[in-house]
């Protein structure tokens, strides 16, 4: 299958890189340590047993797995796709008979594929280290089906974002501003729950959640019994809206490509 | 057979344009001034099954376009073309499988993985059989002498075995038509040469149909039977290499070396009078003992002309030149056919 065989060259030229990734993985490690002295600090600083309904170690299970969900989805994609089409790569795709939404999805796949097995060693160590909740059974295998979906909407915004290079001389103003939204409305950052009212109901509506929140709320088994399905609905609902929207750029993007010449 | 059908093809860019300075850049972010530049304008070509054609003209003439075009990565404005009965910017991914496309200064291999992975790459995406494959790679590395490097990584590679590699990734899946835009460019005499031989090979043993655009005069005279140049978007010429060059043979540069420096340009121009009025001959230069006519061979004989100058001057030495392909395409680009 060409998209397999697009994934295994991806992944291969990723690991020519190997000291890159090591790095990465190192700094994993240091954020999460970072992240746990944060939040113990913070909860006996304020002696507090819970904070929005989080205890300490249910905050400190959350951030370790955002921060691993950070790592694990190499989150500038849109760069890569940027010079795809910037620097002419993307006119020698095009004499190809392959798609380029589905080509530039497997080369995503296969350069993050390493990171999934350093994420997974992070993980590990995590639950020795700062004995985080982990999660088992049916719950441990929704949540990975939940984590598959977040990737597809992470390549999907990435996609987005990185159309705009078809009109725009450089994609930085808006990759930093979708980027904050991300930041501040996914939970990746602080649970939605520690949010005023307005600004909750704001990332209710917004897709941003249905990356980082609704996943590790699964995680943390905050979200039980059939509500789990409603959130993977979410995650599902908002997957197809932004395929779709990332599929109109493109077409569109594609035409202004090739009516200009790359 | 036609392969290839061009019928009025017409392609316009708009280009942003703004005049230097703070004020056009202020004004420039609110409206922008646009300018419309035909990169095509009315081709018409017939390519048929198994030519192997030159397509030639100056920087920006529109060679990079057509290719596009044919590609199926670039829109016409207005005009009909069709590759092997495919219309290719309508059905790219169907055309995309007929044609091999080499961009001389764009990669197709794959920056950090030896060579032979983009092959095996380029196997799945074209589907290309077990046997076809390994057939295919086994001849081509022998014919490029490539064998050696397929294990390399593309970046540890010189330029001249990189392009032999590009050459060989292009035809893998045994396109029908093979479009190649300036393919040897930056490469040394040897690796050129063995570029050249390859695609001689495979346009005469297997029947392919290869369109090449080039800067290089040796890849049309060695390669192409027919040349279509392009200028400013039209065609101007499009017919045999060999028809072209007879137009302009007649033209012969003689050049002599006399023992007395300083004859005067006027001399000279006294001297052959009746001829340089009659345009049988031109004077082109006199620099100290060296003196350059033009003559026209239609018009008057050259051993004659020589004849005559040998008893008029105090000739030491003479030669007689034919002009090089080199020179033909010069006077074409700056004057017209």
């Amino acid at each position: 299958m060409k998209y397999a065989k697009l994934i295994k060259i991806a992944f291969l030229s990723d690991i020519e890189y190997r000291i890159y990734n090591i790095l990465l993985f190192l700094l994993t490690l240091l954020q999460m340590f970072i992240l746990v002295m944060l939040w113990s600090a913070i909860f006996s600083w304020n002696n507090v047993e819970t904070i929005a309904g989080f205890t300490l170690s249910e905050m400190i299970t959350y951030a370790i797995v955002a921060v691993l969900i950070t790592q694990l989805w190499e989150n500038d994609y849109e760069y890569n796709l940027e010079d795809f089409i910037k620097e002419g790569e993307l006119t020698t795709i095009l004499t190809r008979p392959i798609d380029f939404f589905f080509y530039a999805f497997s080369n995503y796949l296969g350069e993050n594929l390493s990171v999934i097995i350093y994420s997974f060693i992070a993980w590990i160590i995590a639950i020795f280290a700062f004995s985080i909740h982990v999660p088992i059974g049916i719950t441990l295998l929704l949540f990975t089906f939940s984590l598959l979906i977040s990737f597809f909407l992470m390549f999907t915004i990435s996609m987005i974002i990185g159309c705009f290079a078809f009109w725009a001389e450089d994609i930085h103003g808006v990759s930093e501003t979708i980027r904050i939204l991300i930041l501040l409305f996914s939970g990746s950052f602080i649970p939605l729950s520690f949010f005023p009212e307005g600004l909750r109901i704001i990332a209710n509506i917004l897709p941003f959640q249905a990356m980082y929140s609704l996943p590790i709320l699964i995680y943390l088994e905050k979200i039980t019994g059939t509500d789990i399905f409603i959130a993977i609905f979410i995650q599902i609902f908002w997957a197809i809206v932004l395929y779709l929207v990332a599929r109109l750029f493109l077409k569109q993007g594609l035409k202004r490509f090739t009516s200009l010449g790359g | 057979m036609a392969i290839i059908e061009i019928k009025d093809l017409y392609k316009e860019y708009e280009i942003y344009e703004r005049e230097g300075g703070l004020k056009a850049a202020i004004t420039s972010l609110f409206a922008r001034k646009t300018k419309k530049v035909k990169a095509l304008n009315g081709i018409n070509i017939t390519v048929n099954e198994g030519e192997f054609v030159g397509l030639i003209g100056p920087n920006g003439a529109g060679k990079s376009t057509l290719i596009k075009i044919l590609s199926g990565i670039l829109f016409p404005t207005s005009g009909e073309v069709k590759v092997n009965g495919i219309i290719p910017y309508e059905q790219r991914e169907k055309n995309a499988i007929n044609i091999g496309v080499m961009f001389g200064q764009r990669s197709n291999l794959w920056w950090d993985l030896p060579v032979i992975d983009t092959f095996e790459l380029l196997k799945e995406i074209y589907e290309i059989p077990d046997s076809e494959y390994e057939k295919n790679v086994k001849e081509f590395s022998k014919l490029l002498a490539i064998d050696k490097y397929l294990k390399t990584p593309v970046r540890k590679l010189s330029l001249g075995e990189r392009m032999r590699c590009e050459v060989a990734a292009c035809l893998l899946h045994n396109p029908k038509i093979v479009l190649l835009d300036e393919p040897t460019i930056g490469l040394d005499v040897v690796a050129k040469q063995r570029i050249r031989e390859f695609f001689k090979m495979i346009n005469k043993k297997r029947k392919v149909t290869i369109i090449l655009t080039t800067h290089d005069m040796g890849d049309v005279e060695k390669l192409c039977k027919r040349i279509i140049i392009i200028d400013k978007g039209n065609k101007v010429y499009d017919g045999e290499l060999e028809r072209l060059m007879k137009r302009f043979r007649k033209l012969k540069t003689v050049t002599f070396r006399v023992s007395d420096p300083n004859i005067s340009k006027s001399k000279l121009e006294s001297l052959f009078n009746e001829k340089i009025k009659n345009q049988k001959i031109k004077l082109l230069s006199k620099e100290k003992e060296e003196i350059k006519f033009e003559v026209n061979s239609e018009k008057v004989n050259t051993s004659e002309f020589v004849k005559e100058t040998l008893s008029k001057l105090p000739v030491v030495d003479f030669k007689i030149d034919e002009p090089e392909i080199e020179e033909v395409i010069r006077k074409i680009y700056k004057k017209g056919i």
